[in-house]
């Protein structure tokens, strides 16, 4: 099995991914990594019902993840699609590791700040990606194949007003 | 191009995680669930709204979902939702969303 993509997406499976991403990335099987789905047997039916029939795909918990991301598709080409930053921490935290990560949907709440039209984060989740980066994971965020990639902490640092020259 | 129709309802999911387009269903599901069917119509198969609805239709025997929406299918379904029974009038619309599709030159 060959991993080609890690991505984080709070809409999880969705148009975005499917109609967009799997193809672009010639993928055959969807790991889908979500405490939340994968304790709600309906929630993970229409979520693996929206994939075309040809994708192979499971929603399971990050700490089972950690253990199938090994060996068992060894010719086809694999995405690991995450539904939360709190699902990649308990990846990270079970022993998992990735070398690149896609940011692809963080959606708005009210105690989020905008970074970018798809990625919100709070004041914590600001700081928890900052380690996962400190700690060998490269970050960067792209919504869809075609958009510019921009690398997370990019768009983390504040900018400087050219004016007043003060942080922004 | 018909007017204004009751009981028609429009929602986006704009700026809305997955689950705020829930919610956002839900809110207008509980005014209506008292229903005897109701359809829900999507741009998009496995899409957030999809799932969103399609996560209401697996805990509410009521709903309908169609996707793949255009306009004759709309115009067909508010046109003719008061004359058929549930199952014909899922045919009706399909059937005119089919012959929505056509080219020519």
């Amino acid at each position: 099995m060959k991993t080609v993509f890690y991505r984080v997406d709070e809409k999880f499976i969705h148009a975005q991914f499917i109609y967009g991403w799997l193809p672009f990335l010639n993928a055959k099987i969807v790991m889908g990594v979500s405490e939340k789905t994968a304790n709600d047997p309906e929630s993970s039916h229409a979520y693996i019902e929206a994939l075309p029939a040809e994708i192979s795909a499971s929603i399971i918990r990050p700490k089972e993840a950690v253990k199938s991301n090994i060996g068992e598709y060894e010719a086809e080409r694999m995405v690991v699609l995450f539904s939360s930053l709190q699902d990649v921490l308990l990846y990270f935290e079970a022993g998992g590791k990735i070398r690149r990560l896609n940011l692809g949907g963080i959606y708005p709440l009210p105690d989020r700040k905008e970074y970018l039209p798809f990625i919100h984060l709070t004041d914590e989740e600001k700081i928890l990606v900052i380690e996962m980066i400190s700690t060998g994971t490269d970050i960067y965020c792209q919504d869809t194949p075609y958009s510019e990639p921009r690398e997370l902490l990019s768009i983390l640092q504040p900018k400087q007003n050219l004016k007043s020259g003060k942080n922004e | 191009m018909i007017g204004l129709r009751d009981d028609f309802i429009a929602i986006s999911n704009a700026d809305a995680g997955p689950d705020e387009i829930e919610e956002r269903l839900q809110v207008i599901y509980q005014k209506y669930r008292d229903y005897h069917c109701i359809f829900i119509f999507i741009d998009l198969f496995g899409s957030s709204c999809w799932k969103a609805a399609r996560l209401l239709s697996l805990r509410n025997k009521n709903i309908r979902i169609i996707t793949g929406v255009n306009l004759p299918m709309l115009l067909s379904f508010l046109t003719k939702r008061d004359r058929f029974p549930v199952d014909d009038l899922e045919n009706l619309v399909r059937e005119a969303g089919k012959r929505g599709i056509e080219s020519r030159g």
